[in-house]
C-alpha cells in the first residue's frame, strides 16, 4: 500500500501476512454454496477428481444439480469420426446398453428432473436405435419433466402411454424417426407443448402438424418431408431452414414471425409461396417476413414468382445481395411490385447474414457491393417501387 | 481513487463512500455501486447524506478490484445500450468479455478474495464470472496438481476412494 497509513512495524506485519496466506488453503475455505457452484460447471469427470481433493471438497456437494454424462466426461474419450465406429461398438452393446440406459432414465425421473437430454450420435447406425421408455414416466401430474431433449433415437409411445408426456413444455427432436400416426400421437399426448423443434428427423413425404398449444415451432433439415401442412391455432413463430415444396398453413391465425432460410434456389415466394392465398385470409398473418437468400452462384437459375399480392407484408429484407445475382434483384424487383402493403425494404451487402436458428443471426462482414454499385441497385429498385412511400434501405 | 475525499471539489455525480475493512475510503458513483445487489436492497430507504457502507469483509487491494470491474461493466453496458439504440453494429459485449477474462487472471489469492467479496456484496455477474474461473483452473488438471494450484492440503490419510 501507498498511502501511509501505519508504522513500518504494522507494514512488515501485512507483509507476513501475505507471505502466511500463499501457503494457505483459501480455496476450501469457500462457503459450500460456491464450492457447490464451482462443481456443478465441471464435468463429471473434473467434478470427480476435485472431490477427491480432501474430506471438506468430498462432502459438500453430493447433490449436484446437474449430471452430465457423456464420453470425454466419463471416460476422457475425444470424439473422433475416425474412431466413432469403434468407440460405440464397445459401448454400445444393443439391448443391454438400454437396459442401463433406462435404468438411468428411471432414475432422473424418479429424482424429478426437469429437464433430460438424451444423446445417441455416437451408436452406429447399423445398430438399432435405443427406444425412449416412455412407459418410465408417472402418469398424470406427478411428471415433473418439462424438457426433453432427444437426439438419435426412438420415441414410439404405445397408445396407453401417450399421455406420459402431458407434463411436456419443450421438446427437441434429432434424428428421431416419426411416421404421422406416431407424431400424432406424441402431439396429442404432449397436451402442455409450447415449443417443438424437429431436427434432421426422417418424416413421411406428407406431414400435418395440429396441435392446440403450440407457440414455437422449428423445422430443421428435415429433408424428406415434402409437403407439410400446420394447423396450429397458438402459433406465433415458425422457424424453417431446409428444403421443401410445399408449406401450408391451415389455422394459423397468430402466426407473426415467419423465418425461413431457405436453401439454395429455394425462396418462399416461389413454390411455399402458393399458400399465400390463405395468408391473405388470415389478416394478420406474416407481419415481418424475414427473408434470408443465400449468395446464389448460379446466375443461370432464372426464378419463377407467381402473381400473388402480399397486402399483409410489411418488412423485408434481404442479405447477401449483390446486384450480380440477377436472381436476387429479381426478386427484389418482384416483392416491391406485389407486396402492396410494404412498407420497408431493407437490402444488405455489406454484412452476410447467417441464419443460426431461433431468430438468431451471425454476421460476416464483406462487402459485396461497391458505392456505385448500390446507387445503381438502388436507382433501379426506386423506379420499380409501387408506391412512393416504402422505405428502400441499402447498406 | 484511494485518496480520502476532498469537500472542496463537488462531485459531478451522486455518490457514495465504500469503507473497506482495513479503513480506506472509496468514493464511488451511485450506479457503480448499485451493482452490489447488497447495496441496491433498501439503498432508497438511506438518507443521501449517509450513503456510507463500512464493508468489514472487503480489503482495500480487493475492493479496487471490485469498483473497477463494476465501473467497467456500468461504463460498457451504456455504450452497448448507446449502439443498440442507434442500431450501429458494436462489438462491444465481445470486448467485454475479453475484458472480463483478463480482468479474472489473478492469482489464487486474489481471486480467493474476489469470491469472497462478490459474495459478500452479491454481484452476481463477478460472482460468476470467478466461479467459471475456479472451474476452468481445475479443468484438465489432475487431483495433485489441483491441489498444489490452490494448496489444498490432503488430510485425508487414507485415500478416499479406498474406502467405498
Amino acid at each position: 500500500m501507498e498511502i501511509t497509513s501505519g508504522t513500518l512495524g504494522e507494514d512488515q506485519e501485512r507483509c507476513l501476512e501475505v507471505d502466511n496466506t500463499v501457503t494457505k488453503d483459501h480455496i476450501s475455505e469457500l462457503p459450500a454454496d460456491i464450492i457447490s457452484c464451482i462443481l456443478s460447471l465441471l464435468t463429471m469427470k473434473d467434478a470427480v477428481k476435485a472431490r477427491v481433493l480432501s474430506p471438506r471438497w468430498r462432502y459438500l456437494c453430493t447433490a449436484p444439480s446437474n449430471l452430465h454424462f457423456d464420453l470425454l466426461s466419463i471416460f476422457g474419450i475425444t470424439y473422433d469420426r475416425r474412431y466413432r465406429n469403434k468407440i460405440s461398438n464397445t459401448l454400445w452393446e444393443g439391448s443391454e446398453s438400454a437396459c442401463h440406459i433406462d435404468r438411468w432414465v428411471s432414475f432422473a425421473i424418479r429424482k424429478q428432473t426437469k429437464e433430460l437430454c438424451l444423446n445417441f450420435s455416437l451408436v452406429p447406425q447399423s445398430c438399432e436405435l435405443y427406444s425412449f421408455p416412455c412407459h418410465l414416466l408417472p402418469q398424470g401430474k406427478a411428471c415433473q419433466l418439462k424438457h426433453l431433449n432427444l437426439k438419435s433415437c426412438v420415441l414410439k409411445p404405445s397408445p396407453e402411454f401417450a399421455n406420459c408426456l402431458n407434463s411436456l413444455i419443450k421438446l427437441r427432436l434429432n434424428n428421431v424417426p416419426l411416421d404421422q400416426s406416431d407424431f400424432s400421437d406424441i402431439l396429442s399426448g404432449c397436451v402442455n407443448l409450447e415449443f417443438l423443434k424437429l431436427e434432421k428427423c426422417s418424416l413421411p413425404a406428407t406431414f400435418f402438424i395440429r396441435h392446440l398449444r403450440l407457440r414455437e415451432l422449428f423445422l430443421k433439415r428435415c429433408g424428406r418431408a415434402k409437403k407439410i401442412d400446420i394447423s396450429c391455432i397458438n402459433l406465433t413463430t415458425l422457424d424453417f431452414f431446409g428444403k421443401l415444396h410445399k408449406l401450408r398453413f391451415i389455422d394459423v391465425p397468430l402466426l407473426k414471425d415467419v423465418f425461413v432460410y431457405p436453401s439454395f434456389k429455394d425462396s418462399i415466394f416461389n413454390g411455399p409461396a402458393d399458400d399465400l392465398p390463405q395468408i391473405r385470409n388470415l389478416k394478420q398473418v406474416l407481419y415481418v417476413a424475414r427473408l434470408q437468400s443465400m449468395r446464389v452462384h448460379d446466375d443461370n437459375v432464372t426464378w419463377e414468382f407467381s402473381e400473388q399480392l402480399y397486402p399483409q407484408l410489411k418488412e423485408v429484407e434481404l442479405s447477401g445481395f449483390c446486384d450480380r445475382c440477377c436472381n436476387l434483384m429479381g426478386l427484389a424487383t418482384y416483392l416491391l411490385k406485389n407486396a402492396v402493403g410494404l412498407e420497408r425494404m431493407i437490402i444488405i451487402s455489406n454484412k452476410t447474414k447467417m441464419y443460426c436458428g431461433a431468430g438468431k443471426w451471425k454476421y460476416s462482414t464483406v462487402d459485396m457491393m461497391t458505392k456505385a454499385e448500390k446507387d445503381r441497385v438502388h436507382a433501379v429498385l426506386s423506379k420499380e417501387k409501387v408506391r412512393e412511400n416504402v422505405e428502400l434501405i441499402i447498406v | 481513487m484511494k485518496d480520502s475525499f476532498n469537500p472542496s471539489i463537488e462531485p459531478p455525480k451522486k455518490t457514495v463512500t465504500l469503507v473497506s475493512s482495513d479503513g480506506y475510503d472509496f468514493e464511488v458513483e451511485e450506479e457503480v455501486a448499485l451493482e452490489s445487489q447488497v447495496i441496491k436492497d433498501g439503498f432508497e430507504d438511506k438518507a443521501v447524506d449517509d450513503r456510507e457502507y463500512l464493508l468489514f469483509n472487503v480489503h482495500s487491494d480487493t475492493l479496487e478490484l471490485i469498483i473497477k470491474y463494476c465501473e467497467k461493466h456500468v461504463s460498457s453496458r451504456k455504450s452497448i445500450s448507446a449502439a443498440a439504440a442507434s442500431s450501429s453494429s458494436s462489438n462491444g459485449e465481445e470486448a467485454l468479455k475479453e475484458w472480463d477474462e483478463h480482468f479474472i487472471s489473478v492469482d489464487t489469492n486474489t481471486l480467493y478474495d474476489i469470491l469472497m467479496a462478490a459474495d459478500y456484496l452479491n454481484i452476481k455477474s463477478l460472482l460468476d464470472l470467478a466461479i467459471q474461473k475456479v472451474a476452468d483452473t481445475i479443468h484438465g488438471r489432475s487431483p495433485e496438481q489441483i491441489r498444489k494450484k490452490f494448496n489444498i492440503e490432503n488430510d485425508s490419510i487414507i485415500d478416499p476412494w479406498a474406502s467405498e
